[in-house]
């Protein structure tokens, strides 16, 4: 019976969190997701000219992506839509209609470089396939079937949590439908997935990475697991070099394999051979197109390291100051790289994980930010507490929660080093969704504060959480549609 | 796994548990759409990212090629002065002049000017003239085209930041059906106002469906 449960369960649980993310799309307008010109831009000029964008090329935008911004005055209400509103008029639509009709648009004018342009293909090749098959349809529709493409990755990530929360809990279906559902109706997750963003593609690598090395962990390694493992750990970071905050995670995985001894030479040498046929193949394809072998971080990064720092690279022991001071007030000999006031943790983990929508200009109103604070702070006490109560399991699993507790670790490391500043005037860079690489990981946190309360009422808990979730999620499309379009 | 508690909630609970958070859920949402009302008709989608140049005394400030949308009783600026300051307002529409009054407030940008509404949307010009200077005129700069190019006298001035307002303020919840038209436009070529009620019925069938999920796989 649960042989045949399990795949229709993940198959509903996927198309569930689709229907969410196409929601999102219809809701938000297009290019009034973060960044998404520049990543739609990306994923047409890899459509039609088959290669990303190059340095040596002049426009980011191709006529038709510029036109449709220009028409729809994204870059005139940049960061104000709580100001301002998006154009509502018909006459606004035959306006761009009409220029469209005209003709002479290029498709094959744009591929600069962008913000977008230090990523990989990986992830774009996923819009871009989607722009390809209705290539000789409307621009608006390509838009719509690039974000579905993006809805289509977020659908994939929800399902590998499904996955990494079944092999965890076998003996309980519920906790692996709970977690992937609170996981798939978190808002931002649903906002970001859809729309045309590289984040989209890290999360889905990131997600089927940390289930592959669960699975690994629980059943041993085979052959397929071998292959995919380097896989997904090396189109992850030519989706979003974010994945590189996996590298410490993927060593100790393999190393509690090697330790358990559950492994055939066989294995590791389909392991490597994986990891060194995708090296050999990008290490021939990034100078044709050129494109850095090693991909950076992100468009920003580099910026934002710099705001203020005064030139120089600022060395370890600044990077971990700035850490330290995102969660907690700074020790008495550390740089104040915060301005009086400020409190990023607010910032990044609350606003903007959970209500900064559009580009950071459609917010939850400031008492549902409270209720999330309160509601974050209630479910950390309650896992701690479902983490004692069922000490047993993780003792039984401790490679498995020390791999879970590592990769959030490391994605949080690896993201705020990467955005570190130091003059405490710059900007906060970090964006709270930065953290949904670990989304597995938050999802197991959050069904593990089902036991807070006991193995008994872990069920309903869990039932009350994911109804909680459904109805923030659909709160915040209700806000961000009402913020755009009345 | 350790030791068991005894017996767990039945799933006939997680359906009362559901049911409280849905009753709860939909007082706070019809609250919401209740109790919080809109008054936008539309705006030109300038951001009032940049303070154009003072208005003085003597001279004028002229918007062009703005597009009043049927029904629209008051058109908003964002203007802002030490203490509130009275601006005047020509709108030319429809083949007629109107003069109206609003004011430029202190502490935060507004500047509400009521207007006759038209029955159909009219293209229009609107001037603005003050007594004492006006040194906060929110908008962007020189270039770029759409509504709400801004003329110093005759010198271009950068774009003004215009909202369309129909007063009084409805509920969000009566905004909601128009909403559904303005979002439907720059779409794929399917969406019309009505796929937006069609996208609320499959969130709510993709949260039952959920729901059903987890209460099955807990029996």
């Amino acid at each position: 019976m649960s042989r045949l449960r399990h795949p229709r369960a993940v198959v509903v649980i996927a198309l569930i969190a689709f229907v969410n993310c196409a929601a999102w799309s219809l809701i938000v307008p297009y290019f009034q997701a973060p960044d998404e010109p520049v990543h739609v831009a990306y994923a047409t000029e890899l459509a039609v000219t088959g290669h990303p964008p190059r340095p040596d090329r002049g426009l980011p935008f191709d006529d038709e992506v510029g036109v449709l911004t220009g028409n729809m005055a994204t870059f005139d209400m940049l960061q104000y839509a709580n100001a301002t509103r998006p154009p509502w008029s018909p006459a606004a639509l035959r306006a761009y209609e009409a220029r469209v009709a005209k003709g002479g648009l290029s498709r094959t004018d744009g591929g600069g470089p962008t913000s977008a342009s230090v990523h990989g293909p990986v992830y774009y090749a996923f819009p871009a396939l989607a722009y390809r098959i209705l290539y000789n349809a409307p621009f608006t529709d390509r838009m719509f079937a690039m974000r579905l493409a993006s809805a289509l990755l977020a659908a994939l990530t929800v399902a590998f949590i499904f996955g990494t929360l079944r092999e965890l809990a076998p003996s309980r279906p519920w906790v692996a439908a709970a977690g992937a559902l609170v996981a798939a109706f978190q808002p931002m997750f649903g906002f970001i997935s859809g729309s045309v963003n590289a984040d989209v593609g890290v999360n889905c690598a990131a997600a089927l990475l940390i289930f592959l090395l669960i699975r690994a962990l629980r059943r041993g390694l085979t052959w397929r697991l071998a292959i995919a493992i380097p896989a997904a750990m090396i189109l992850g970071v030519l989706a979003k070099a974010t994945m590189f905050a996996f590298v410490p995670v993927v060593i100790f995985g393999l190393a509690a394999l090697l330790w358990r001894r559950r492994w055939r030479w066989l294995d590791w040498l389909a392991m490597g051979a994986t990891a060194g046929v995708l090296i050999a193949i990008w290490a021939v394809v990034a100078p044709i197109w050129h494109h850095s072998f090693i991909p950076a971080p992100g468009g920003s990064q580099a910026v934002a390291g710099g705001a203020g720092g005064g030139g120089g690279a600022p060395g370890i022991s600044a990077k971990l100051s700035y850490i330290w001071q995102v969660f907690l007030p700074p020790l008495p000999f550390m740089h104040h790289d915060f301005a009086p006031g400020v409190h990023p943790i607010w910032d990044v983990y609350v606003v903007r994980l959970w209500g900064g929508f559009g580009w950071l200009d459609v917010n939850f109103p400031h008492v549902v930010f409270v209720v999330l604070a309160v509601a974050m702070c209630v479910i950390a006490a309650l896992a701690l507490c479902g983490a004692w109560r069922e000490r047993r399991l993780l003792i039984q699993r401790v490679p498995e929660t020390l791999l879970l507790i590592g990769s959030l670790i490391c994605v949080l490391g690896f993201t705020h080093a990467a955005f570190a500043k130091y003059n405490p005037a710059a900007p906060i860079q970090e964006q709270g969704r930065y953290v949904f690489p670990a989304l597995t990981v938050l999802a197991v946190i959050a069904v593990t504060a089902c036991f807070g309360l006991g193995r008994r009422r872990a069920h309903v808990s869990a039932v009350v959480l994911v109804s909680l979730m459904m109805a923030l999620s659909g709160f915040a499309q209700l806000f961000v549609f009402s913020s755009y379009f009345t | 796994m350790s030791a068991p508690e005894g017996r767990a909630y039945s799933a006939r609970a997680g359906g009362v548990a559901v049911g409280a958070v849905a009753v709860v859920f939909v007082l706070l949402a019809g609250g919401w759409l209740l109790r919080t009302h809109v008054r936008y008709l539309g705006s030109n989608s300038v951001a009032p990212r940049l303070p154009l140049p003072a208005l003085t005394p003597g001279h004028r400030l002229c918007i062009r090629d703005l597009v009043l949308p049927a029904h629209a009783n008051a058109i908003r600026l964002q203007l802002q002065a030490p203490a509130p300051l009275p601006v005047t307002m020509r709108v030319s529409a429809g083949g007629r002049t109107q003069v109206t009054t609003g004011h430029a407030p202190a502490g935060h940008p507004g500047g509400v000017f009521p207007i006759a509404p038209f029955d159909r949307d009219t293209p229009a010009t609107a001037c603005i003239t003050v007594r004492q200077t006006l040194p906060s005129i929110a908008g962007m700069p020189p270039g770029g085209s759409g509504e709400g190019q801004a003329y110093y006298d005759k010198a271009p001035s950068g774009r003004l930041a215009v909202a369309y307002l129909r007063l009084p303020a409805r509920s969000l919840l009566s905004a909601l059906p128009a909403g559904a038209r303005h979002a439907a436009l720059f779409r794929a070529g399917f969406v019309r106002a009505w796929t937006y009620a069609l996208i609320a019925l499959l969130v709510l069938a993709a949260w039952v469906a959920g729901l059903r999920l987890v209460l099955r796989e807990g029996e």
